[in-house]
């Protein structure tokens, strides 16, 4: 029992990281339709980041975490300005090319940088932990789960109260009419994206404390993301950060009980792929929509 | 002889929406019905029910006295039943050829094995039969013309071309989803022409449309549709004096004036 | 700022509407435009012949006929995927992992000492047979969901390519029976093995090709074209957009298991390493550059981008940025043109 509950804290923990990569993916798929599969490619640039700046560096941890967020939002703007902006509103197939482009290019600068094998550790700051009832609970798993709801719960409250934030759901909702309004679509855009890359810095900031650092790091989470979007709809947040808790939890499960490293992803895919043959459309769709 | 085209209680709700409900409706070969009804009234979504496009809530439906009401689009487009689209729907940067192409094969034989089949066999130049599917409407000249840069009514032209070269059997039944909207006087003029035409050559018409002064004047029989049910059945004379069907539209439609 | 991008690209922020005789007007010449036969083939498949046998005429470089190999590889492996990417415009990622099924049917059924042409002939019918397998549940979605399916199928296959090691030899991978090909008569003075693999590459890749174009330029293509286009309106017509969606991706897979044997018996060696995503996706990349519904177009293109870094000798890394950044630079120029299966 106790192993089993061991297993499930650790799945949380995965699927903490897969709810921040997945819901910071929606922002810009579910919001502007663009399927950004660079996305997972700022994980990797955030750990990295988090590797120099905390772990060579040694800046107050909370600087940094400002530093190395900021940098994100920033990073996520100007790849809105200068890779996608010139394609805004063409076909998927279009958008879908550029993004990975933009992902290779990325991946493949800091593979030249720092080699595709090369992987560096970083020591999460705090240590230890405590047991409950026979299950350990490392602090380092412990705020990955407690940053992870904070930083959904944060953008909630951004998205309903701040004055961008509405102008955000205004134009997800139909950017013409918003643009009428007077609504800056290009600045939304911009913050959509900002926004977008630093939900994946922080996923980025916590990864590089969990795993070894190299170039094709979230390259898996990403591919999660969107499945986990295609399962619980792009636009229904409880639900995103539901199925990718499940979703760790089940991996995390499977991988402990079966032999194969595997099986964990295969549960992952299998799961998707009936809930897709159930409901093709995604589960959140007009259920009477064209046959 | 049975009725070409039979519902049977069909009604389509999506989620709490009653878009249709307990539709009634007979038609017979050769027949021309006008649907007709105020905004919202349900017309599109019974056209799209009829065609396919949307599985039937409840109810049951025939054609040439078959059950159909499980069929998808394919299967009934299959057998005789066309339907045109409320907007311009058109593949975008294709010729008008291409469309056309598509139609003519799909009446042939619309199978992949037949397709594939195709692309082994010596060539054969298919200009005269795309010519011959759009000579009726007057655009064969059209050919080599991306289809979606057509002025408008040209594109609803080729949809009902389109629609009607793919029928691969008579009789047929041809629904029209507002044909003539957004076209001048000559051009509905042609396009009714056309309807008559189409009507002679064996295709039974349900046609939706705003433009009344058009409608009336063309249709056997008019069926009107109000929030989602049936309202009222008759020759246009009918209903055009009907006092429920007045009341609906306010009076001003049905006095020439399009909606 | 945006209008000066769509001057230089010329990339259209409207459709236009043409001129022309308003409905009911009378024919206005007696010419008819005629719906034009596709250029034949012959002509240029006589110049790649005439390329692949003279070259080692012109070059003293042993090298070279490495590289024609792998530009053959690559062109081969574009051909197949233009039938699905310039046909309904679906992207198959899991493309890489069937090549790989392919290399390790090699390996292993070479090395029971099975004639090689039945190999080729099988890999090929098990390529296509393994990916409409998993291509069959994946119709119900289209367009993105497809591709990521698609992407997570082939993460799957690359998982059990590294723990199935009886068949696979794991991480360590295969060695591949050195195979007979002297039947087919040589030229030059290279090493005559590798010669004879670069013909039969070649030869393979022109049937191929001729196959896709035929396939392609028939209604077939038309019809495939029409459900990347707009499938419901396709399917109105009475066509099962299935049925064509699958036999595409099938195809695909047909080319990849054959191209997996070619790529054994060159390498010699298999490992699991080029039957990832990005095999799939630098295809994907050929096919775009080279005009994403032209077969000619795809093998040209997957034969510049394969003999340039080789001839430049460039890193992997370097190669991956710059075909990323003629991807993203194509993809903009084109984007009016880049439409295809894939809308959500």
């Amino acid at each position: 029992m106790t192993q089993l509950s061991q297993f499930i804290i650790n799945g949380l923990v995965v699927g903490g990281i897969y709810a921040l990569v997945a819901v910071g993916l929606s922002l810009v798929y579910g919001g502007l339709r663009i399927p950004n599969f660079a996305h997972g490619v700022w994980v990797m640039v955030a750990a990295y980041l988090t590797v120099t700046v905390i772990g060579q560096w040694q800046i107050n941890l909370w600087l940094a975490i400002l530093i190395i967020l900021g940098i994100m939002g920033v990073v996520g703007a100007v790849q809105e300005l200068a890779w996608f902006r010139i394609i805004r509103g063409k076909s998927t197939l279009v958008l879908i090319l550029a993004a990975f482009a933009l992902s290779l290019v990325v991946e493949n600068i800091y593979v030249l940088r720092f080699g595709g094998k090369f992987s560096r550790s970083f020591d999460f700051p705090i240590k230890g932990g405590f047991t409950v009832g026979g299950v350990v609970i490392s602090y380092q798993r412990l705020t990955v789960v407690l940053v992870t709801v904070a930083s959904i719960a944060v953008l909630s409250v951004f998205m309903s109260r701040t004055r961008m934030g509405r102008a955000i759901r205004a134009v997800a909702e139909n950017a013409d009419a918003a643009a009428v309004t007077g609504i800056s679509v290009s600045r939304v855009y911009l913050w959509v994206f900002g926004v977008s890359t630093a939900m994946a810095g922080i996923a980025g900031l916590l990864l590089a404390g969990m795993y070894p650092v190299q170039p094709f790091l979230g390259a898996n989470e990403i591919l999660k993301a969107f499945c986990i979007i295609i399962v619980a709809g792009k636009n229904n947040v409880s639900g995103l950060v539901a199925v990718a808790f499940g979703l760790g939890v089940a991996e995390s499960v499977a991988m402990g009980y079966l032999p194969w490293t595997s099986v964990g992803e295969a549960i992952a895919f299998a799961g998707l792929a009936v809930a897709l043959y159930i409901r093709p459309q995604g589960l959140v769709a007009d259920p009477g929509a064209p046959a | 002889m049975g009725n070409l085209l039979e519902l049977n209680g069909v009604s389509k709700f999506f989620g709490g929406l009653h878009a249709v409900e307990g539709i009634d409706l007979t038609l017979e070969e050769g027949g021309f019905l006008g649907l007709i009804g105020p905004n919202g009234a349900g017309k599109s979504t019974l056209l799209n029910v009829i065609a396919g496009y949307y599985p039937a809530t409840s109810g049951k439906t025939f054609f040439k006295g078959q059950d159909i009401t499980d069929w998808p689009n394919w299967k009934r487009a299959r057998a005789g039943l066309a339907r045109t689209y409320q907007s311009n729907r058109l593949l975008p940067t294709r010729t008008v050829a291409h469309h056309i192409q598509l139609a003519i094969q799909a009446a042939k034989n619309p199978s992949v094995g037949a397709a594939v089949r195709q692309a082994f066999r010596p060539y054969r130049d298919p200009t005269d039969e795309a010519v011959a599917a759009l000579a009726p409407f007057g655009m064969e000249e059209l050919l080599l013309e991306e289809a979606e840069a057509l002025p408008h009514g040209h594109q609803r032209l080729l949809g009902i071309a389109m629609t009607v070269a793919a029928c691969p059997v008579r009789p047929g039944l041809l629904l029209l989803d507002e044909p003539v909207t957004g076209m001048n006087d000559v051009e509905i003029e042609f396009t009714l022409d056309a309807v008559r035409r189409l009507r002679a050559d064996g295709f039974t018409v349900i046609i939706v449309e705003h433009n009344m002064r058009a409608l009336m004047r063309s249709v056997e029989r008019v069926y009107v549709l109000d929030v989602g049910k049936k309202l009222a059945e008759g020759t246009p004379a009918e209903i055009a004096s009907n006092p429920k069907v007045i009341d609906a539209y306010l009076g001003s439609a049905l006095q020439g004036e399009e909606t | 700022m945006s209008k000066i991008w769509d001057a230089l690209t010329g990339v259209r922020a409207e459709t236009r509407t043409i001129e022309v005789a308003p409905i009911g007007s009378p024919r206005s010449s007696a010419e008819l435009p005629r719906l034009k036969r596709r250029h034949p083939d012959w002509p240029y498949m006589l110049l790649v012949v005439a390329v692949v046998v003279l070259l080692p005429f012109i070059t003293d470089n042993e090298y070279y006929a490495t590289v024609l190999i792998l530009c053959g590889l690559w062109s081969f492996h574009a051909v197949g995927q233009t039938v699905l990417l310039g046909g309904s415009g679906e992207l198959n990622l899991a493309y890489g992992a069937v090549f790989g099924v392919g290399a390790y049917m090699a390996a292993n059924l070479l090395g029971f000492d099975w004639p090689f042409g039945l190999v080729l002939i099988l890999a090929g019918l098990a390529g296509g047979l393994i990916t409409a397998a998993f291509g069959f549940p994946l119709l119900k979605t289209r367009g993105l969901f497809y591709a990521v399916m698609t992407m997570a199928v082939g993460l799957l296959a690359a998982k059990i390519f590294i723990e199935w090691t009886a068949v696979t030899g794991g991480s360590v991978g295969l060695p591949v029976p050195m195979v007979d090909l002297s039947f087919i008569p040589l030229l030059g003075d290279v090493n005559p093995g590798r010669l004879s693999i670069a013909y039969l590459v070649w030869a393979l890749v022109l049937l191929g090709l001729v196959f896709a174009q035929r396939l392609l330029a028939s209604p077939f293509g038309l019809i495939l074209r029409g459900i990347g286009g707009d499938e419901p309106l396709v399917a109105a017509l009475g066509y099962r957009a299935g049925h064509y969606r699958l036999l595409a991706l099938s195809l695909t897979g047909v080319y990849a298991g054959i191209a997996g044997v070619l790529f054994a018996v060159n390498i010699g060696y298999v490992t699991n390493g080029p039957f990832s995503f990005w095999t799939a996706f630098t295809v994907i990349i050929m096919v775009i550059v080279g005009g994403r519904e032209s077969v000619w177009g795809s093998v040209i293109a997957a034969s510049f981008l394969t003999a340039l870094p080789e001839v430049l000798r460039s890193v992997q890394s370097y190669r991956m940025i710059v075909y990323a950044m003629v991807l993203y630079i194509v993809v903009v120029i084109r984007a009016n043109k880049v439409a295809g299966g894939i809308e959500h």
